[in-house]
């Protein structure tokens, strides 16, 4: 009896005083305020806060102001956890009153509360691709770089232009990989390439020593694995069991950052493959940038803070262009028409929202004992082709 | 029985939309969802003794059921969703029941928590398991009731997941103070005993669990709804761990003990993950422990025996 | 030929590393009938360690091996005397507790150790390749195999050739009677929770030669340790090695023939066992 008493009393004590402090935070809403979901805990809790510098470093350049208005960023972490993200997408647009949404990095969390986003009209962007799906069912995304299958055409083309006739295509089994290696084959095959063999490893794969021993005869194979510590396996692996096939990889300058290339060592030397950006991109805007995010944040800056730098940048330039305002109607067609030059190259939209920017191809290099990224092909304004078919 | 407190605590919930934002009638829904799974979960573990470390198994499954007819069948309409959302889940129970059962102790444990990753497993890799685009079915709306003029938005469906938290309660009340319900007990304290007496043990053990999971499986169908998608993750450990860890948090065996673990757990996560996103884990790990040695039958149990100290304290004062 | 038995040793350097896993949990839930989730988080522990030593401090693989397993031993020992020690007759605390410490570990290990996964890695003269037939095969995987038939061996004699393994066994049958012999049964179970836990450390370590350190090893190895108990049976090694290898090598093949469904095989191997031997394989009754 008295536990019901209890019980009851505690929801309400507990629950009542909240709906008071957010009837408060209702009236400041003068600033305007970007929402970000990113990864602080979890398996990719070491992105959060490299997302997070390149949004930063972006405010920071605006005075975290815009046409006069404050601006004010609200970061929650996703836990790369779909549920997780879709309570605090609803904290964030509910009890903070946000329109603008950085986020969520995984592109399960996207689909999750992309419903929900979409409702309630809020502009919302990936991180790191995200799949064009996004752009079928809802039309408030922005895609950076460019969708998962944009990504890696680069790479298909490549391998038609090295002269492969052949390839086998190794890819984490989820709908990331998926859309990795749909534009591996969609590019190759474009330039009159074959696709003999594809095997899915599924994610968390520790041991490819199965899926190396079961190698069919190709010219090479073209590999997305979802994390650094696979790809460093998978590499490692290749060179223990003395796999000689050639390799492509992806998302190179993404995953294998500075310590991870380190340990990987000379088995990485020529490693060629799709990068989204590059840190030694010779281009002054770029070279000025690293040197700042080196020195302010204490190492190199990669992909993600170079990724998440643009997505804020374009922001930014479609409330310069709203003057201010950041309504989801007003704001959406704004940055839709954004075109500005980022330290990864230049950056324009396409009307779904996917963003079209250059592609590379990258190769390792090693000099005075340190090994670096080195750009040997560009591919501009690469865009999915897949979207227009839907 | 004194009718009071009941009233006054379904007072409380029913007028909670008129005062709180969407984003805290949220937060209830989610906390009355979660209190049925753990409560569900109560009638296994806390009754009748067995730890089952799979019961999200059942919780997915109701949620796939709505997931999928919605994906595949474009069907929204409640009163085909509802039997489906609970029959299910029952018969994979049933079906779950009959290996688990089979061994008990460690063993059904092991098995119980691998019978929940198996469902796992299938629903990452079976294409029919998932919308494009994602692992997982996105895109559920809220039910449609096919009443005439009526629109289902979040405020009513709290209401709707309200009256379901209510009628299981009744429901679930009724089977604990039943014969049934105090079979389950003396299974759970000497079960050779029971079996002495003439008890068919496994049959009630087996019922136990049914009933458990179709319970979870009603949960699992509301939060589906509320959550607008499913994920394999409701079907795994990391689910299966949350009832587990509300019924005994809040008081094992009694019956509102689960509801007041929930009530506890879904309001410190939502703080705690807003100031320490980082240390979170942490914390939910060291208030597992420090519960499991100081305050073993769950925070209800300390609450009420705190409430009686205090009565008696104030009954001195009156007499 | 070529393919068969390079499969054949992946699938039996995998099921080794399996084997550890489980013999490890296998001790204590059979022996001491406690219940320890935490055995996977324990084990990551130990490969942390292991890491930092042999990696980032550049000393020998054996040395991190050794402080590895010690290491994890000691969080062990830790947990059980201060805390699982009280818990002995109730199953429920004792994974909700160990379960907590999956929580805690996980988290401790984040933020000492860092988000990004370590690669694996082995010891300098294992990292090379045997030039076997018409193909190369890595030494680390060999040295896999080796180690884990030497632990074996060892815990299988300490199991049925020692003192301690009979002070166990008995306990665990009767542990009045056991007691009542003047037999400190506390010391013994102490003891043999630091070994179950230091051996979880140390197969961190070797494991790590194939799948390398990250925080989400303590659920899904203890996943892996659950499977491989229910198949081969708890309270054995014997059960704990055929469940090891026979996971290990249907894994190997399945990934090889059908990598979407290869973690299947693992789900279906165990639902077969249970329908037709529920104690597993090997197991004693519970």
């Amino acid at each position: 009896m008295k536990k019901f008493m209890t019980l009851f009393l505690a929801i309400g004590l507990l629950v009542f005083p909240m709906g008071i402090g957010s009837m408060e935070r209702a009236q400041a809403a003068e600033p305007i305020k970007i929402g970000a979901l990113l990864d602080l805990t979890g398996p990719m809790a070491f992105l959060g806060p490299l997302l997070k510098s390149g949004i930063v470093k972006a405010l920071e350049e605006a005075n975290y102001t815009v046409a006069g208005r404050k601006i004010e960023l609200i970061a929650e972490d996703t836990a790369n956890d779909m549920n997780v993200c879709l309570e605090k997408s609803k904290k964030l647009v509910e009890l903070d009153k946000v329109h603008i949404i950085l986020g969520p990095l995984m592109g399960d969390a996207q689909m999750a509360i992309a419903p929900y986003l979409a409702d309630k009209k809020v502009l919302a962007s990936t991180f790191y691709a995200g799949t064009g799906e996004l752009h079928t069912k809802f039309k408030n995304w922005l895609n950076y770089p460019t969708t998962l299958v944009g990504m890696t055409i680069p790479v298909g083309y490549y391998a038609a232009e090295l002269g492969y006739k052949e390839i086998i295509t190794l890819g984490g089994d989820y709908e990331g990989g998926r859309g990795f290696i749909q534009g591996i084959k969609l590019g190759f095959e474009a330039k009159g390439g074959k696709v003999i063999q594809q095997i899915w490893t599924p994610v968390g794969t520790t041991d490819f020593g199965p899926y190396l021993s079961s190698l069919k005869k190709a010219d090479c194979l073209a590999y997305f694995v979802p994390a650094p510590p696979e790809q460093v396996r998978l590499l490692k692996q290749r060179k223990e069991f003395g796999i000689k096939i050639p390799v492509l990889g992806t998302i190179l300058t993404g995953q294998l950052v500075d310590p991870i290339l380190a340990e990987l060592g000379d088995i990485a030397v020529g490693l060629q493959g799709q990068a989204v950006y590059v840190p030694t991109r010779k281009d002054p805007i770029n070279e000025k940038w690293v040197a700042e995010m080196t020195k302010q944040f204490g190492h190199p800056p990669g992909d993600f803070e170079s990724n998440s730098y643009a997505i804020t940048k374009a922001v930014l330039a479609g409330l310069k262009a709203t003057n201010g305002d950041d309504s989801f109607n007003k704001l959406w067609p704004a940055v839709l028409k954004v075109k500005i030059n980022t330290p990864q190259g230049p950056l324009a939209f396409s009307p779904e929202g996917v963003a079209i920017v250059n592609g590379y191809i990258v190769e390792v290099k090693k000099k005075e004992g340190k090994y670096y990224f080195d750009i040997v092909r560009t591919y501009e304004k690469v865009v999915d082709p897949t979207l227009k078919k839907r | 029985m004194n009718v009071v407190p009941y009233v006054i605590g379904i007072l409380i919930l029913l007028i909670v939309p008129l005062f709180l934002s969407t984003y805290w009638i949220g937060l209830v829904t989610r906390f009355l969802i979660f209190a049925l799974f753990a409560m569900s979960y109560n009638i296994v573990f806390g009754y009748t003794g067995l730890l089952s470390l799979g019961h999200a198994a059942f919780f997915g499954t109701g949620g796939y059921v709505i997931a999928l007819l919605h994906l595949h069948y474009n069907v929204n309409l409640f009163w085909i969703s509802l039997p489906l959302g609970v029959l299910v889940p029952t018969f994979t129970a049933a079906l779950f029941g009959l290996i688990a059962l089979r061994v008990s102790g460690i063993y059904f444990l092991l098995v119980t928590f691998a019978l929940g990753e198996m469902l796992y497993s299938l629903a990452w890799n079976v294409k029919w398991l998932n919308s494009r685009g994602m692992q997982g079915i996105t895109g559920i709306t809220l039910p449609d009731l096919a009443i005439p003029g009526f629109t289902m938005d979040r405020t009513w469906y709290y209401y709707l997941v309200w009256i379901f938290f209510i009628t299981s309660c009744i429901l679930l009340n009724r089977l604990v103070r039943s014969p049934f319900g105090t079979a389950l007990v003396g299974i759970r304290e000497d079960e050779s005993r029971m079996k002495a007496v003439g008890y068919n043990t496994w049959l009630y053990k087996y019922l136990a669990f049914v009933i458990s999971g179709a319970f979870a499986g009603i949960a699992g169908m509301l939060f589906s709804y509320y959550n607008y998608f499913v994920s394999p993750k409701h079907l795994g450990i990391s689910t299966s761990f949350l009832p587990m860890v509300m019924a005994i948090m809040g008081g094992l065996g009694t019956f509102l003990g689960p509801v007041i673990g929930a009530l506890v757990f879904i309001f410190v996560e939502n703080f705690a993950s807003i100031f320490f996103p980082q240390r979170w884990p942490l914390m939910l790990g060291g208030l597992f422990v420090v519960i499991i040695m100081f305050a073993r039958e769950g925070i209800g149990v300390y609450l009420w025996r705190i409430l009686k100290k205090v009565e008696r304290r104030f009954g001195s004062i009156k007499s | 030929m070529r393919w068969f038995i390079i499969n054949m040793l992946n699938g039996v350097s995998y099921g080794m590393v399996l084997f550890l896993i489980a013999s490890g949990m296998s001790i204590v839930l059979g022996a001491m009938g406690i219940t320890n989730l935490a055995h996977g988080a324990i084990y990551m522990v130990g490969a942390y360690v292991g890491w930092t030593i042999a990696v980032k401090w550049g000393a020998t693989f054996g040395l991190g091996l050794l402080v590895g397993g010690l290491s994890a031993g000691l969080v062990g020992l830790v947990i059980e005397r201060g805390l699982l020690r009280h818990l002995y007759k109730q199953p429920n605390e004792q994974v909700l507790l160990t379960f907590g410490f999956v929580y805690i570990l996980s988290n401790l290990c984040l933020w000492v150790w860092g988000g990004y996964s370590k690669a694996p890695f082995t010891a300098g003269f294992l990292d090379s390749s045997f030039e076997m037939f018409d193909f190369a095969y890595p030494k680390a995987r060999l040295s896999i195999i080796l180690i884990g038939l030497l632990l074996g061996a060892g815990l299988w004699w300490l199991q049925d050739k020692t003192r301690l393994g009979a002070i166990v066994r008995a306990g665990m049958d009767d542990k009045e009677t056991t007691m009542g012999l003047g037999i400190n049964l506390e010391k013994a179970f102490a003891v043999l929770f630091f070994i179950s836990s230091a051996i979880a450390g140390a197969s961190g370590v070797i494991g790590a030669q194939l799948m390398g350190v990250d925080t989400e090893l303590g659920m899904s190895v203890l996943l892996l340790g659950l499977i491989v108990i229910i198949v081969g049976g708890v309270g054995s090694i014997q059960g704990a090695l055929l469940g090891g290898i026979l996971i290990g090598v249907l894994d190997a093949f399945g990934r090889a023939v059908f990598p979407q469904f290869a973690m299947f095989i693992m789900y279906v191997t165990m639902i077969v066992v249970l329908i037709f031997r529920p104690t597993g394989l090997l197991g004693r009754k519970i």
